[in-house]
């Protein structure tokens, strides 16, 4: 029985040397489903999904994954497609090679990769549309083949979870048409989408915005949430109350 | 000394010191791979001079027993990158300056134990510096060959966890690897290796094996496990022709190998066939002058069956009349265009192929217009897009094989004979 809730976030707060960056944010990510998450530079996007990941300490709060609540199990039921500017693209790996990491996990590090897991490979890169350049080179491929072979090794990886990080950062209209439509047959198949993003102009595309700067603002439905109030409140810039409460002790600090 | 003397006296009296000289430079191309691909070769720098101390103190307590300071070296080695990562972690201060730091902390510390070593005994500091192939013991060829091994040994078995380490930290996380722990094993082979090398080519000549072996196989291949055969082909290779070089012409042996090194690296940068200057300028070039030649065909085309004054072509395409000659005189040599009283007339073949780059010109012209393009732009879009003759018949398909373009003109049939002889071309 799958549960409908993917990600269970509870009271999370998370802080960079010693200065919150999240502050006690609660939130249910529901499963199946396509979600922004929103917020300024600085608002501590980047910070959610690596505490999520486990990549950086927590302060308090839980999360749950799918029901689990330990790190090392859950996050290897979620694939991370990085940012561009992440990735080395003189890295000497060509198109099969980056998909066929996603079996490494089920295969282990040190057994050889199974026919199964190469028509797998196969399989992904087709669905995609990438299996033409197979044998490429990632540099010579397109901004849109670049993210979709990212996309095919989350499907080899076979997670429930995909979190990607800025896709859409410098892919034209085209390419973000093809991918949104990758993305619903992901969605079609059960999993559950993770999108930070930073283009206000498609977030109709969403089935859910979780908007955030510092704290959690809002999240829900885009025509719920995606109001003037709410913009205000995620990139008016006014610091809260809070905020300067702990701007000040943290320069005392020093 | 003639070359062939100085081979066979090498091969006769010195094969332990070659064979030394040989398995080091390949231990070295191999992780060197890995300092590239992490852009650790800064550290890798440091780390070569931060074991000094390690093997100062090595040599204080067990004397010269190659082992002892070999793990006196790993030590020193894991010490200065964990103080790296500490300083990085816990101030203000960058890579780049905590490492310069770290090392060179490191390394005064070394030299002054040598200072404080009691009388009587040697430690000799140019031979750590500069190496000394020649004063090789059967026990450091052992080690080496020990420490050979298990570079690549470590680098086929743990192959997967250091290629998503390097490639996609956060993956090789996601996926439960524990990548600060791949780093330090990076780090305790680097300083074995670098240890191991130090008898051949001392310090600082091993950050050139380090390097330039690894440089040089990236120049030539697109994926990983060809990047490291090679690279240790090349740092192979360097100690060999580096070892006969010092002996013939009587050079100190690692800045010979060096040398080797960094001219095998600028070869590869000229010459590599994917990514070498010569040819990625020769590509350029002859794609400039590919496309030339169709704009040519294609403007004598398009005055059919009356022929073309060359000098209105000069006019024309805007080119210097020079070089306009000499193209039409290659391409009356494939028998592509006749030129007689300074006018231009097509052959047969010629013609042709001129017909197949007006289809694709004009089946893009169709295609642009029909997909919202403004009218006055799909000209010269379309002039740019012809020369990729091998989606004509894509177009031709997508668009129900049409016969008049935005214009009215009509769109030639296919000539297939063409496309699929200059197929290619075009196709970077």
């Amino acid at each position: 029985m799958k549960s409908d809730v993917a990600i269970a976030i509870n009271n999370l707060t998370v802080s960079y040397r010693q200065r919150p960056v999240l502050r006690s944010i609660t939130a249910k990510i529901p499963a199946g489903k396509l979600l922004a998450i929103l917020g300024p530079n600085g608002a501590g996007k980047s910070t959610l999904v690596k505490a999520i990941l486990g990549l950086i300490p927590k302060d308090s709060g839980e999360i749950l994954v799918l029901g689990e609540s330990d790190v090392k199990k859950f996050r290897t039921r979620i694939a991370y497609i990085p940012q561009k500017e992440q990735i080395d693209w003189d890295f000497p790996v060509i198109v099969r090679d980056v998909v066929a990491m996603g079996r490494y996990h089920a295969r282990g590090w040190f057994a050889w990769l199974s026919a199964d897991d190469r028509r797998l490979i196969e399989q992904a890169m087709q669905e995609v549309g990438i299996s033409d350049f197979a044998d490429k080179h990632i540099r010579l491929l397109s901004g849109g083949q670049q993210q979709r072979v990212f996309i095919a090794r989350a499907l080899v990886q076979q997670s429930d979870i995909l979190f990607m990080d800025e896709p859409f950062v410098g892919v034209d209209a085209t390419t973000q048409n093809a991918i949104f439509v990758l993305i619903e047959k992901l969605k079609a198949a059960g999993k559950t989408i993770i999108m930070i993003n930073h283009d206000l102009s498609i977030l109709k595309k969403f089935d859910r915005l979780m908007l955030i700067n510092k704290g959690l603002i809002a999240m829900g439905a885009p025509e719920e949430v995606y109001t003037e109030a709410n913009l205000q409140k995620t990139y008016g810039g006014q610091m809260t109350i809070v905020d300067q409460a702990e701007t000040t002790l943290w320069q005392a600090k020093l | 000394m003639s070359l062939t003397e100085t081979l066979s006296v090498i091969f006769s009296s010195y094969r332990l010191e070659l064979l030394t000289s040989l398995i080091s430079g390949i231990s070295c191309g191999l992780i060197g791979c890995f300092i590239i691909l992490r852009r650790m070769a800064l550290l890798g720098d440091a780390l070569v001079h931060a074991v000094l101390p390690g093997v100062v103190i090595a040599f204080m307590v067990a004397g010269t027993s190659p082992l002892a300071m070999l793990g006196g070296a790993i030590f020193a080695g894991i010490l200065t990158s964990v103080v790296i990562s500490f300083i990085q972690q816990n101030s203000r201060i960058k890579e780049d300056s905590s490492i310069g730091l770290a090392f060179t902390f490191f390394f005064a510390i070394g030299i002054i134990l040598i200072s404080k070593l009691p009388r009587g005994t040697h430690f000799d500091l140019q031979c750590f510096l500069f190496g000394d192939p020649l004063a090789v013991q059967a026990g450091d060829l052992w080690i080496m060959l020990g420490i050979g091994l298990l570079v690549s040994l470590a680098i086929v078995v743990f192959f997967r966890p250091l290629f998503v380490a390097s490639f996609d930290p956060i993956m090789a996380v996601c996926i439960g690897l524990k990548v600060s722990l791949i780093h330090y094993l990076m780090m305790a082979l680097l300083s074995a290796t670098v240890v191991a090398s130090l008898q051949a080519m001392g310090v600082i000549m091993v950050v050139a094996m380090l390097i330039a072996p690894g440089v040089t196989a990236y120049q030539l291949t697109d994926r990983l496990p060809g990047m490291l055969l090679l690279a240790a082909l090349f740092g192979a290779m360097s100690a060999f022709v580096g070892f006969v070089l010092a002996f013939w012409q009587n050079w100190p042996p690692g800045p010979a190998m060096t040398v080797v090194a960094g001219c095998l690296f600028f070869l590869a940068m000229f010459f590599s066939p994917k990514y070498g200057v010569f040819f990625t300028s020769y590509r350029k070039w002859y794609m400039h002058r590919h496309i030339l030649e169709e704009d040519i065909l294609k403007s004598v085309v398009r005055h059919y069956p009356q022929p073309l004054a060359l000098l209105e072509l000069v006019q024309h395409l805007a080119i210097k009349e020079q070089e306009l000659r000499h193209v039409i005189r290659v391409l009356c040599r494939k028998k592509l265009l006749c030129c007689s009283n300074e006018t231009l007339s097509l052959t047969d073949t010629g013609k042709e192929l001129a017909d197949a780059i007006l289809r694709t010109h004009r089946l893009w012209e169709k295609y642009l217009a029909e997909n919202g393009v403004a009218a006055e732009n799909i000209h010269n879009i379309a002039e740019t897009l012809e020369h990729a003759h091998e989606m004509s018949d894509t177009l031709d398909a997508k668009l129900g094989s049409p016969t008049t373009d935005p214009h009215g003109q009509q769109i030639p049939k296919p000539t297939r004979r063409f496309c699929k002889e200059r197929d290619g071309i075009g196709n970077q």
